[in-house]
């Protein structure tokens, strides 16, 4: 069977119109996409690989833990990409078939046009399961010039902050540990839920806990057995279940390791895509992270971006397509925003931290372009943190945002030239900016998202016989999609995580209940139809499902674009 | 403890030591001038994601705001730190700032400081447009007013990141409060602590509420 989609190419590379949305958006209907989507869903190896997938659940959760608990600060992913590497070559990969960049520490990613962000190495792992495709159009051949669609989820976790005295060159291992403690959600006396841990201390005071052995395996003992257990998010009450505190049991591991089992049921199922499939473990999705793992993989150069917004990349790995795993359902828009630390240093540290409140001052008094109706864009900004410093400066960090470029621009030009860079007039103070993050805005016109097929893909896979009142969610988020949606290479966020209840995200008493079996299940059917729908598939009785798009629409590594007409001669 | 609608201000019973200290050479960061006394302000406010909750208002700038009332009371201070928040995405929901007197009368020193941060207060209250209605008296006495021990001042301690981390575990025991802080309302103590070398802290409470960054 050879399915071939002539599917809207060109028009996703010109200039995006407004995001005024005056009516709910659904995408036009599609029976050639719709057959295809039914071709994928009732292929024998992608059953297999869901029967598989939700056999080994306990398995997965076992590893989720595992995972989990080695600190992994946005930066210093160090100890999570390396374990992820190990624990892949146990799936079966060889060494051809895995890319990291933490091997003997190098934050290399072959093939990359970006290697270090922020002067700081990358690290991150991909899997790499090759496709049925037979070499780059471009003759170049070879492993990272083939076209290949990402699966990722992020490895680095808000908390800890950082890894005291990191250093992988002397320090390979260890890892750094955080404790999962688990305490009971149900106060039976009360009849009422238990009030969460609010300190760090009441959290390492919780005396149960999940105990692991010398090699990081979790022990099968009766606190884990309390753990694994699954709710609905509606059984709780009265119930036994267990809130398991740990940094990343949602924000992203409880995703990311979705991400990683599904490489593992390509691998045991000899799924064969048509394009290869890069399963990464990114790097820096959260905070100061600057988005790093993305930016290696895709290329992406802010400080070009920041010149010339369409100057912003050379995708050298011919990523054709991108699928995110970080609790969104199909998320298009992405929120933009600018990052920085401004750093004051003056003849003492009364000097730099007056001149650094000086200016927090002023920029608290700004109205940002939405508040005083130059836009109706949701423009927004922070000093979210201010700092001294060791050698006696005081540096605050500051975050913009807006759905969109041009008014994000507004907001900076309001708010840089208050921060006084360069002004040799600052009371003697030097005034720097030590740091740049850049989360590139996106928006997909209304045009295209009704027409794109991976946004159709997904919206038909969702609702299914149902669509009539399923519409397209036009939210923004801040995500890793943001670069590969700033490179105008197709990508999408979705859920594989499920959980009964949960919270403390970002903060160090994050915690999850494990979720309904049901959900886990929907999760993994709806993400790796979408994958194989826009990777392709060589399907249970030898043939070959063409992926029915978007190869045209990646920049080679030369910014040329794929032939068209030539994307399907093999 | 004052009851007024928009202040919630406690001055701490602490020790008012004078330790000693030296001028440094001019060029030497480090170097810090004698001070009489020292005042730690700490403003706490509802915190959030930077956009998910923007218009809630901001510890970090009514810390700053306040800075800049007492400059223009014409006080002769030495602002010793400031710092508050926990990541450049999320609306701090603390902000501290530690000043010194340099000369002059004690006495009038404190009420000007008192009179700073409310200013500063008030400052981002009104900016944001928070209204007293918004305000619940009943959430108040969560705030736990303290000196800060001197084992969290990160005395003996080389670095300002070690100094933090000792300071950072120590915040949770001196300024976190039992009980979810009201929407909107921004609340400071004031904490007066002998004027040796302060130890400085950079990451404050997570921010409240999990969203994406």
């Amino acid at each position: 069977m050879k399915m071939q989609l002539k599917i809207l190419t060109a028009g996703l590379l010109c200039a995006w119109s407004s995001i005024g949305l005056a009516q709910p958006l659904q995408p036009d209907p599609n029976p050639v996409m719709d057959a295809y989507i039914t071709a994928v869903e009732s292929d024998p190896a992608v059953q297999a690989v869901i029967r598989q997938y939700m056999a080994e659940e306990e398995d997965r959760f076992k590893e989720h833990m595992e995972i989990t608990r080695i600190a992994s600060p946005s930066r210093q992913e160090y100890y999570r990409a390396i374990e992820m590497y190990r624990r892949l070559k146990t799936f079966g990969f060889a060494d051809d078939e895995l890319v990291s960049t933490a091997l003997n520490n190098s934050g290399v990613m072959p093939g990359a046009a970006v290697q270090q962000v922020d002067g700081l190495k990358v690290y991150q792992t991909c899997a790499i399961v090759q496709g049925s495709w037979s070499g780059a159009t471009d003759g170049t051949g070879g492993i990272y010039a083939r076209p290949k669609v990402v699966l990722e989820g992020h490895i680095d976790t808000v908390n800890p902050s950082q890894i005291p005295d990191f250093n992988p060159d002397a320090k390979p291992d260890p890892y750094y540990y955080e404790p999962v403690k688990l305490q009971p959600y149900w106060d039976a006396a009360a009849n009422k839920a238990t009030v969460l841990v609010e300190t760090p201390a009441e959290l390492k005071a919780l005396p149960d806990a999940l105990s692991f052995d010398a090699n990081g395996r979790i022990i099968d003992d009766a606190s884990y057995q309390k753990a694994v257990q699954r709710y609905a998010n509606t059984a709780l009450a009265n119930s036994a279940a267990q809130r398991i505190y740990v940094p990343g049991y949602s924000d992203a591991i409880g995703n990311t390791i979705g991400v990683y089992w599904l490489a593992k049921m390509f691998k045991a199922n000899h799924v064969k895509p048509v394009y290869d499939v890069w399963f990464c473990f990114t790097a820096g999705e959260e905070g100061r992270g600057n988005l790093a793992g993305m930016k290696q993989l895709y290329g992406y150069n802010q400080d070009h971006a920041a010149i010339d917004p369409a100057d912003n990349g050379k995708n050298k790995l011919n990523i054709v397509a991108n699928i995110s795993i970080d609790g969104g359902s199909g998320t298009f828009n992405f929120l933009g925003s600018y990052r920085y630390e401004v750093n004051y240093k003056g003849g003492n540290k009364n000097a730099g931290a007056r001149e650094a409140a000086r200016r927090i001052a002023k920029i608290a008094d700004v109205k940002s372009p939405r508040e005083e109706g130059a836009t109706t864009d949701n423009t927004t900004y922070t000093v979210g943190i201010a700092y001294p410093k060791d050698d006696g400066s005081t540096s605050f960090e500051i975050d913009m945002r807006s759905p969109q470029v041009p008014s994000l621009n507004m907001l900076k030009d309001k708010l840089y030239p208050i921060f006084g860079v360069g002004d040799t007039t600052a009371n003697g103070v030097k005034i720097q900016q030590l740091w740049y993050g850049d989360r590139p805005a996106h928006v997909h016109p209304e045009s295209l998202a009704t027409t794109d097929p991976m946004i159709y893909a997904n919206w038909k896979i969702r609702c299914g016989t149902n669509c009539g009142n399923s519409f397209l969610s036009t939210s923004s988020s801040s995500l890793n999609d943001n670069i590969p949606a700033a490179m105008n290479i197709p990508t999408l966020n979705l859920n594989l995580h499920s959980t009964a209840a949960g919270g403390g995200g970002h903060a160090f008493n994050e915690w999850g209940i494990r979720g309904s079996l049901v959900n886990d299940q929907t999760n993994v059917e709806r993400v790796l139809t979408l994958l194989l729908v826009v990777a392709g598939l060589n399907d249970g009785n030898g043939a070959e499902i063409v992926p029915p798009a978007y190869p045209a629409l990646a920049p080679k590594h030369d910014n040329t674009v794929w032939d068209q007409e030539n994307i399907w001669t093999k | 403890m004052s009851k007024c609608k928009w202040l919630y201000l406690l001055i701490a019973v602490a020790s008012t030591a004078l330790l000693s200290g030296c001028f440094g050479d001019n060029d030497d960061i480090t170097a810090e001038p004698v001070t009489k006394v020292d005042y730690t302000v700490a403003f706490q406010g509802p915190g959030g994601h930077s956009q998910g909750n923007y218009g809630r208002t901001n510890a970090l700038h009514a810390a700053a705001r306040a800075v800049v009332a007492l400059e223009n009371a014409g006080v002769d201070f030495y602002l010793k730190d400031i710092h508050g928040g926990n990541s450049v995405n999320a609306i701090a929901s603390d902000g501290y700032i530690t000043v010194g007197l340099l000369k002059g009368d004690e006495a009038a020193f404190e009420t000007a400081v008192k009179a700073a941060a409310e200013a500063g207060m008030n400052e981002e209250n009104a900016f944001r447009n928070v209204s007293t209605d918004q305000i619940d008296n009943t959430l108040r006495v969560d705030i736990r007013i303290e000196s800060i021990p001197k084992q969290c001042r990160g005395a003996g301690h080389d670095s300002a990141q070690q100094k933090r981390q000792v300071i950072k575990a120590c915040r949770f025991l001196w300024a976190c409060g039992k009980h979810q802080r009201p929407l909107n309302v921004m609340v400071f103590n004031l904490v007066k602590v002998p004027a040796e070398k302060t130890g400085t802290r950079r990451r404050g409470l997570n921010h409240a509420l999990p969203m994406k960054m």
